[in-house]
């Protein structure tokens, strides 16, 4: 330790911050990085997603406002004890999730309409139907401008095969969309280790042209030697 | 504490910047030769220390050092704390281009009130139990004063006050705590190994 504080000792820089940071930074790999973030998907007719931290921990019990395509307030959800929301979609238009967390931390995340079943009425559409009522809205799609109207008309198996695909594919595809979603926010080394790089060069190149003007008025030199 | 872009109204976006440019400014003009190798290694700090995230119940923070660097570095925070924001800003994404003068002055003048506060009564052959106790205080009294800072900026955009300070506030109680305890640790150390480096560059250079 003694030794260790001569080093530092030597040094013309507050060095034992910086290491103290370096440790930290080793010590705390997985925890970089401050954002909140939402991610939700589809499940049928069920929105169900969480917020988080992009360090990886999640907000309980905060409201989420749910917004439709025009701002419009489709309803609040709230956070359990795991960060987790279920949203029951009614109409099939995009649901926006909007968090605020009121100390400067907001988001929000979209789903789009076609995550959403078809079997949902488009809204502008008369009366939202609920969403027992599939089949009945299935047959109902006949005026929309689905290109498959008329196969759905003709066989109702179909929209129960589409249905069990669509689940099973969100499902597959729902880790790797959160691995993703979380990569991208997370902060990397390297990106910590250039910033840092960044600072050093910017300071350094401050110290190299106030030492050169010092030099030139004759001011530095004689102070230096003094140190 | 980050304040994000689109977050803060147009006034407090222009005030902020205008303010925040204006202490950087001066700080710069008196930033002398000596300094420069502190402010940096200073900034490194910040910058690194503000990533690393560490879960805290059911949230997570960061430390905010605001009141070490101001401690350490009296109105050299300022541009110690600009270079580390916008780097922040261009690598991660924390805080905003539009609202870095608010987050300048959300750091920076906790820090500067801790080096008025505190740091300039550190005198050389104080007792170090003294300055430790002077550190503590302005480890935590800056994270507070973050708080209420980024409060006001967000009440100045028309935001509930009670509840913004109330949301920042309880999340950052461990870290008041624990930010005293860094700041006490490093100036301890710096007391012991480098103490003309306390006090900021007065006594510095006295």
């Amino acid at each position: 330790m003694i030794a260790f504080e001569k080093i530092v000792a030597s040094l013309r820089f507050p060095a034992a911050p910086a290491m103290a940071a370096i440790f930290l930074l080793g010590a705390a790999e997985s925890a970089f990085a401050h954002k909140v973030k939402i991610f939700a998907t589809a499940d049928g007719a069920k929105i169900s997603g969480y917020a988080y931290y992009s360090g990886g921990a999640r907000p309980r019990n905060v409201t989420i406002e749910v917004r439709g395509p025009r701002e419009e307030k489709l309803g609040e959800v709230e956070t359990n004890d795991r960060g987790e929301f279920v949203f029951e979609a009614v109409s099939r238009c995009d649901h926006t999730f909007v968090l605020d967390l009121k100390d400067g931390h907001e988001t929000s995340f979209t789903v789009e309409a076609k995550e959403l079943p078809d079997s949902l009425p488009v809204p502008g559409d008369t009366g939202a139907s609920p969403v027992a009522e599939e089949k009945e809205a299935a047959a109902g799609e006949e005026q929309s401008d689905t290109p498959r109207s008329e196969e759905w008309v003709s066989s109702v198996s179909l929209t129960e095969v589409e249905a069990v695909v669509g689940k099973a594919v969100s499902q597959q595809i729902r880790p790797l969309r959160e691995q993703l979603d979380a990569f991208e926010e997370k902060a990397k080394l390297h990106d910590i280790l250039g910033g840092v790089g960044y600072i050093f060069g910017l300071f350094g190149i401050a110290f190299y042209f106030l030492g050169a003007r010092r030099k030139e008025e004759g001011v530095g030199v004689e102070k230096i030697s003094n140190e | 504490m980050h304040i994000a872009d689109g977050v803060l109204s147009v006034p407090v976006l222009v005030g902020t910047s205008t303010l925040a440019a204006a202490g950087v400014g001066f700080a710069l003009s008196r930033m002398d030769h000596e300094s420069i190798p502190r402010v940096g290694m200073l900034s490194a700090v910040f910058f690194v220390a503000s990533l690393i995230h560490v879960p805290i119940g059911p949230s997570s923070a960061h430390l905010l050092l605001g009141g070490l660097l101001g401690f350490l570095l009296g109105w050299q925070a300022l541009p110690a704390l600009t270079v580390a924001l916008i780097l922040q800003v261009v690598f991660f994404g924390f805080g905003g281009i539009t609202a870095l003068g608010a987050n300048i002055l959300i750091m920076g003048v906790p820090a500067l009130l801790c080096y008025y506060l505190f740091a300039i009564r550190v005198r050389p052959g104080m007792a170090p139990g003294r300055i430790l106790t002077l550190a503590f205080i302005a480890g935590t009294l800056g994270v507070l004063f973050s708080g209420i800072m980024a409060g006001l900026c967000l009440f100045a955009s028309g935001r509930e006050f009670a509840a913004v300070i109330w949301a920042i506030l309880i999340g950052h109680i461990p870290i008041l705590v624990a930010e005293g305890f860094v700041t006490a640790f490093v100036v301890g150390f710096l007391h012991k190994v480098r103490p003309e480096l306390l006090g900021g560059q007065t006594l510095a250079s006295a």
